[in-house]
């Protein structure tokens, strides 16, 4: 050891270290614009930080989320608008109609044009943004109405069903449930579901509706008038010698033979265009759809159709109110909706009403439900509104072909209630943009803002370091100078 | 008359002999001023008794060597030796931890977890769209995978520690055997040899960096050198050897987890751990980041580990919400996480996104009474601020932050400790440099003090033998006359 000032003195070596480790920090702040950059720079910061930061990325998807319900609503609007339109041409028509000059083949004319303009309707309650139905409500991806000017009020409306529960493979029978299902009038109808063993972790099942609860109707292209031959969407349900009636019909006709989707009839049709066929009560319940289910080890399902099925139901009982109810049985692969083994061999019917229930957030966590179902504005379902639109405008068609002009003004005037009914959605679709407009405003705000607090948390103060750097440079340049300045010798240097 | 010139000659003769071991002695401590361990030597002069009338004659005899060692400015520089080796290993194995723990929200498990919650909140805007279904599935995947690499990372740096464990212990064994063949040197020559002591104090300095240790001189010049002042590591010629070892916890919470590392006697196997975790010094740093740091983060065998529970919560959390949701073809939600329930220490490195789960399984509607189609996938997005880890009130994010905040907080200290330690160590090193190191100038000064005191002595002999031969001749002559 030496004694005295020496260059090695560990002192000086700790201090000239102490002051480079801070001017090392100090440059890596200035070059990266961020004070804290490890734990330990700041412990007490890491938990706003990271809050913060949280809070940036989520008002950020809100943002996103915002501009996607915005444009859901503006297509909304628009559909809305597009159907007023739509509703303003059929007052018009009403009003042509009512005139007692209309002769009876204009009549016929403004009857197949008050079909098109349902079909629009359809066409516009069936309006989709980003792949979803825009008043579909909870099942976007399922269009709410189709049009078809056979059946009650010319529409059809959406639902679906599943099934829960444990099939017994040991249980040898068939297992039977039965799906209730209402259609838009709120009538009830029931579907029966059927498994049955198939040997080793399979079934076959079958969708089936009881003979009394069934007629059959399609929609069918009478390509050629005076041809016996109809072509089919399918043939599911139909079978040789049931009855067959429908406009441009002889009654009496049945069903000869099937071949493919051409189902060849006793007598010839009389009409060409698109008409309704109604198939007689089979002797037995038709199979609406079938397939196998079959499980893996783990008891995973799949199933032979994975597709959603479309079952057509009618009521025999009230043949006035044969309709189509879009349901989608859902079965996809591995979705465990059905487990292999377990007893009882029950399964539960779940059947999923329209309903509109998702909700949208602003930045704050505020929540609304943005949209309205379709069934809100155009139909009478329950939670509907008071006047069903399809009706007005299948009344109007109805009757414009009636001569009863009383009856036709009449239904002008739902016409325009309905007209109003829209007009009323519309403002509720305007409300909606204004709550997003102002949603988005104040999430932009609230970015702003969590911004600037995550710069005052974060960021580095480029001035104040530059002033500390400067002062840490002149401190260490003080320091190798001071030192330089000290005598390197002793007193042998001038020995001898 | 003669009598006094010959002692006289014989005194200033005895002279140079004393000074020319003085200037033995400044040789040594000018060509070990740099030497470590060294502390500067003096010789000590002594008056010889004079009396002319009774023949004695006086002079200057040697008094042995003076040391300038100091037991309390050693014992300070040791003492803050320790403290500086345990600031040291804390800040730079806390270090390497912290940089596992991203808190600028960009990267790592804070950015996962928040893309995770954007994911929800984009999902439950769109509950049926596909490429926010296969966002959610992304996003989770990139949570596990964020939370298995830094929980594998953690892992690694409890292996890297373990070899520091066991380098530390091979060089305090190195330093321990060095001291007790130093010893046995001291016993064997002189006890104050200055080399030997020397090489004996820059052993003790180093061993300080590396343990905490109390020495103990004893009279034949050798030390004892006790762990922390309650175990012998060095007595005399004997070194105990030290190992590390990893037995099984006997009393477990969580066996799956590694065990702890324990320092040992290796011929014994006495357990050391208590008594160096408890001191100072590389090694107990080492313990106390192997044994307790790191374990509070990825789990030992009394402590889940912080990231386990986060990913527990996490995962529990969000499977809860999914499972007790419907898709929109009505079936049951299955869980998005999956992870070795068996191992609760491991669920941060086990923790993975279903295998089985496909995008269209994921459930968003919340059953109720009263049922919301993007319900779960609200209540999902709502986790950053509504989901807590486990036994705390604290929110994901705040419990990660509360881990990163916890590591921060003790590199900081340990960093700030090492700071200070090391200018204390540089005082206390300056404060011992005062008492025991070699000024340069002192030893030219007292070279050319010794080196005029020896011409004086030289030159008396000179003027003695003058005289004595003016006397030889004086006599020559008389005894001619006669």
């Amino acid at each position: 050891m030496i004694k005295g000032i020496e260059a090695y003195n560990p002192g000086f070596l700790a201090n000239l270290n102490s002051i480079e480790n801070r001017l090392a920090k100090e440059n890596n702040e200035i070059s990266s614009g961020i004070r804290v950059q490890q734990p330990s720079d700041d412990p007490g910061a890491i938990a706003p930080i990271l809050d913060t930061q949280n809070a940036i990325a989520q008002v950020t998807q809100v943002q996103k989320n915002l501009t996607l319900a915005n444009t859901t609503a503006q297509t909304a609007d628009s559909a809305l608008q597009n159907a007023s339109t739509i509703l303003d041409r059929l007052v018009s028509i009403a009003a042509e109609g009512a005139n007692s000059t209309t002769s009876a083949s204009s009549e016929q004319a403004l009857a197949l044009q008050v079909q098109n303009l349902e079909q629009e309707l359809v066409s516009a309650a069936n309006t989709s943004a980003n792949g979803q139905y825009v008043f579909g409500g909870d099942h976007a991806t399922i269009a709410p109405y189709s049009f078809n000017w056979s059946y009650m009020n010319g529409v059809a409306t959406q639902g679906q069903f599943s099934l829960s529960g444990n099939l017994n493979a040991s249980a040898g029978s068939p297992v039977l449930v039965s799906v209730p299902v209402v259609d838009s009038l709120g009538q009830t109808h029931t579907l029966q579901v059927s498994f049955t063993p198939a040997g080793a972790n399979t079934w076959t099942y079958q969708v089936t509706i009881p003979a009394t609860d069934l007629s059959l109707a399609q929609s069918v292209s009478y390509t050629t008038n005076g041809s016996a031959t109809v072509t089919v969407a399918n043939t599911t349900g139909i079978s040789v010698g049931q009855t067959v009636s429908g406009s441009g019909i002889p009654a009496g006709t049945t069903v000869v033979s099937i071949s493919g989707n051409t189902v060849t009839l006793s007598n010839n049709a009389t009409a060409t265009g698109i008409a309704s066929l109604a198939f007689g009560t089979p002797a037995s319940a038709p199979v609406l759809a079938s397939g196998t289910l079959s499980f893996d080890a783990s008891g995973n399902l799949s199933t032979s159709n994975t597709s959603p099925i479309t079952i057509h139901i009618g009521n025999l009982a009230d043949g006035a109110d044969d309709m189509i109810l879009n349901w989608n049985l859902f079965g996809s692969s591995g979705n465990g909706l059905i487990t292999q083994t377990a007893a009882p061999s029950s399964l539960t019917p779940l059947v999923v009403p329209a309903a509109n229930t998702a909700i949208l957030r602003d930045a704050d966590g505020n929540p609304i439900v943005p949209g309205l179902l379709a069934s809100q504005i155009f139909d009478s379902q329950s939670g509907g509104p008071a006047s069903d639109i399809f009706a007005d405008v299948y009344a109007l068609g109805q009757l414009l072909t009636s001569g009863n002009q009383e009856a036709i003004q009449q239904a002008a005037l739902n016409l325009k209630s309905a007209l109003a009914q829209l007009s009323q959605a519309d403002t509720q679709y305007g409300d909606v943009e204004n709550w997003i407009s102002q949603a988005n405003q104040n999430a932009s705000q609230k970015l702003t803002n969590l911004q600037a607090n995550l710069s005052a948390l974060r960021d580095a103060d480029i001035p104040s370091i530059a002033t500390q750097m400067t002062l840490d440079e002149t401190a260490l340049n003080a320091a190798l100078s001071a030192h330089a300045t000290l005598g390197n010798k002793t007193l042998f240097d001038y020995l001898g | 008359m003669s009598s006094g010139l010959f002692a006289a000659l014989a005194t200033a003769a005895n002279s140079l002999d004393v000074l020319e071991q003085a200037m033995g002695v400044v040789q040594n401590n000018v060509t070990n001023a740099s030497t470590p361990g060294y502390a500067a030597q003096s010789l000590n002069f002594e008056a010889r008794s004079f009396s002319p009338s009774e023949n004695l004659w006086g002079g200057v005899a040697s008094a042995g060597l003076a040391d300038s060692r100091n037991a309390f400015a050693e014992e300070a520089v040791w003492n803050h030796n320790e403290q500086l080796g345990a600031a040291t290993a804390s800040a730079t194995n806390l270090s390497a931890l912290q940089s596992l723990f991203n808190v600028s929200g960009t990267s790592g498990i804070p950015a996962a977890l928040s893309t995770l919650y954007s994911a929800f909140s984009a999902w439950s805007n769109n509950p049926n769209d596909g490429p926010s279904q296969t966002q959610v599935l992304n996003a989770a995947q990139g949570l596990a995978q964020a939370l298995n690499s830094t929980a594998n990372n953690v892992d690694q740096l409890r292996s890297q520690t373990d070899q520091q464990l066991q380098s530390t212990v091979t060089q305090i064994n190195a330093l321990a055997t060095q001291i007790a063949q130093l010893n046995n040197a001291i016993r064997q020559g002189d006890r104050n040899d200055p080399g030997l002591q020397a090489q004996l104090y820059n052993d003790l300095e180093q061993l300080s960096n590396l343990m905490s240790i109390t020495v103990q001189t004893e009279p034949d010049g050798t030390v004892t050198v006790m762990i922390a002042g309650q175990a012998p590591l060095v007595t005399g010629g004997t070194a105990t050897t030290l190992d590390v070892e990893f037995p099984s916890d006997p009393t477990p919470t969580y066996p799956a987890a590694p065990p702890d590392a324990h320092i040992v006697v290796k011929s014994n196997g006495q357990d050391l751990n208590s008594i160096v975790s408890s001191s100072a010094g590389q090694i107990a740093a080492l313990l106390q980041f192997r044994n307790v740091t790191i374990p509070s983060v990825i789990g030992g065998p009394q402590v889940q580990g912080s990231i386990n529970q986060l990913a527990q919560s996490i995962a529990d959390q969000v499977n809860a919400l999914l499972t007790s949701g419907q898709t929109s073809s009505g079936a049951p939600g299955v869980p998005l996480f999956t992870y070795n329930s068996s191992l609760p220490t491991s669920i941060a490195r086990t923790l993975a996104l279903n295998p089985a789960i496909t995008a269209s399984q994921l459930a968003p509607i919340d059953p109720g009474p009263p049922a919301v189609a993007n319900g779960i996938a609200d209540q999902l997005a709502q986790l950053s601020s509504t989901g807590t880890v486990s036994g705390t009130s604290m929110t994901y994010t705040d419990f990660y932050s509360s881990i990163a905040q916890s590591i921060g907080n003790q590199q900081a200290s340990a960093s700030a400790a090492q700071q200070t330690e090391s200018q204390l160590l540089s005082q206390a090193q300056n404060a011992r440099a005062q008492l025991e190191g070699v000024s340069l100038n002192e030893q030219a000064a007292q070279l050319v003090q010794f080196q005029q005191s020896y011409e004086a002595a030289a030159q008396m002999i000179s003027v003695i033998s003058n005289t004595t031969q003016y006397l030889i001749t004086m006599m020559q002559q008389i005894q001619s006359v006669a």
